[in-house]
């Protein structure tokens, strides 16, 4: 068993001394993120203990395969907080609370699915399509993509963002995982 | 070529371009053209995967969603949440608690630092000039009529031995008798005048006797200096102190001069 497959199954187990361990070793980045964002220590501790919640949610329910605890741990909590704030929402997580928050772990928990699809298949790309799509996404105009990526002109640079996109596309709804995200 | 249409569209689509008329004809071609409609969702999510800002905006319908949302209501979903909150309270509760200790840490490292200013303040500034009067201002290095001449050692040793019973103001009557006879040895005489005034804290007048001494063309004239700037050490006048001190230091065979030396550069 490797070091990150150990630490999921004392996670998912409960394991008293390493949830301590993770609070003294992860929440601190957690915090420092979400304060460099406009973010407050009592939404920063809100926003930890959701994105464990899910985590544990992605990896027992789902049998989520992720490479980096740590990591993928932070980057759960990450975009909890950019969902809170792009939402100009703030979810407060209360052991006594007698508000269901099922819905909205349950959406944030497909959307955090989804993301991964999104991002795996990305990934894989050939390294200019995903620059390319990069800047595109980025507002980057086409005049300066076709400069730095030296296209002939402009439209070529158009053209190849649009090729890369449509193969990201293909590649994404051609996975199982799609469907089964997809809404209705 | 007409899919490249779509993403020229749907780019403006994005970033909120299109005129009214524009959008209402690109959500009626997205109605007729399922493709589109799904080229454009995952235009979007792309985007929305990608930025750091914006998060998925819509509302989920698929069938797993109501799966999972299932699972967030199951009672081992729901262990562990409350298994998470007790090792939060623990967890930030010692946060708190080190927060508290930080508040409380500065005031109390401010107060160390005073205490600790305060101490070196002691041992190294500048003693002020009552303390030093205290360390340097001494009456009693009065010189000796031993080897006088009998009558006038007489007088003299009677008026020693005013200055030394404190009868301070007689000192000074038997003191200005000799002073207004006698032809020689008139420092000596004068200094037991100026001790005798400052124990009375007569001080300008202390002042005066001293300043005769210093300007006397006796060997020991300047004892007359040191014994003007103890008075104003005493007077706490800093400024003729100083000047006072610096014709001492100017040279070496001057009486006192160390400690005047020692006093000026405690002053400087």
């Amino acid at each position: 068993m490797t070091e990150n497959e150990d630490c999921i199954r004392k996670f998912i187990d409960g394991d008293a001394a390493f949830l301590k361990q993770l609070y003294a070793k992860n929440y601190f980045g957690v915090e420092a993120y979400i304060l460099k964002n406009s973010g407050t220590k009592e939404q920063a501790r809100d926003v930890f203990q959701h994105g464990l919640l899910v985590l544990y949610t992605l990896l027992k329910k789902e049998k989520l395969q992720i490479s980096n605890f740590d990591n993928y741990l932070f980057t759960v909590c990450k975009n909890f907080w950019i969902k809170q704030s792009s939402q100009n929402s703030v979810t407060k997580l209360n052991t006594v609370t007698l508000v269901d928050e099922s819905p909205d772990l349950a959406s944030f928990h497909i959307e955090q699915l989804q993301w991964n699809l999104f991002k795996e298949k990305l990934e894989s790309l050939k390294e200019t399509c995903k620059t390319i799509i990069k800047l595109t996404l980025a507002k980057v105009s086409y005049a300066e993509i076709s400069k730095k990526l030296k296209f002939s002109n402009e439209n070529a640079a158009r053209q190849k963002a649009f090729r890369c996109k449509t193969k990201l596309f293909k590649m994404i709804q051609a996975d199982v995982r799609f469907k089964k995200l997809k809404n209705n | 070529m007409e899919d490249f249409l779509w993403e020229l569209k749907t780019e403006r689509f994005l970033k909120g371009e299109m005129t009214p008329e524009e959008l209402l004809d690109f959500e009626q071609e997205q109605k007729d053209q399922p493709e589109l409609k799904e080229y454009v969702t995952l235009s979007k999510q792309l985007q929305q995967a990608i930025s750091e800002k914006d998060w998925f905006a819509h509302k989920n319908t698929s069938k797993h969603y109501h799966t999972v949302q299932k699972w967030y209501q199951e009672v081992d979903v729901l262990d562990f949440k409350e298994k998470l909150q007790q090792h939060a309270d623990t967890a930030f509760e010692t946060e708190k608690k080190t927060f508290t200790l930080k508040k409380y840490w500065f005031p109390l490292a401010a107060a160390c630092i005073a205490l600790l200013l305060t101490i070196v303040y002691q041992f190294t500034t500048q003693p002020t000039l009552d303390e030093l009067y205290t360390q340097y201002g001494t009456w009693n290095d009065t010189p000796s009529f031993i080897v006088q001449d009998q009558n006038t050692t007489d007088i003299k040793e009677k008026i020693e031995l005013l200055y030394k019973n404190s009868e301070y103001q007689k000192c000074i009557l038997v003191a200005d008798r000799f002073l207004n006879s006698a032809t020689t040895d008139k420092t000596n005489v004068r200094i037991y005048k100026g001790f005798s005034l400052v124990q009375l804290h007569q001080n300008s007048e202390a002042l005066q006797v001293f300043k005769t001494i210093s300007e006397s063309d006796a060997i020991d004239a300047s004892k007359g200096l040191w014994y003007m700037a103890l008075v104003y050490l005493k007077t706490e006048d800093a400024k003729n102190l100083q000047e006072t001190l610096k014709k001492i230091t100017a040279l070496k065979t001057n009486y006192k001069y160390s400690e005047a030396l020692e006093l000026l550069e405690t002053l400087e």
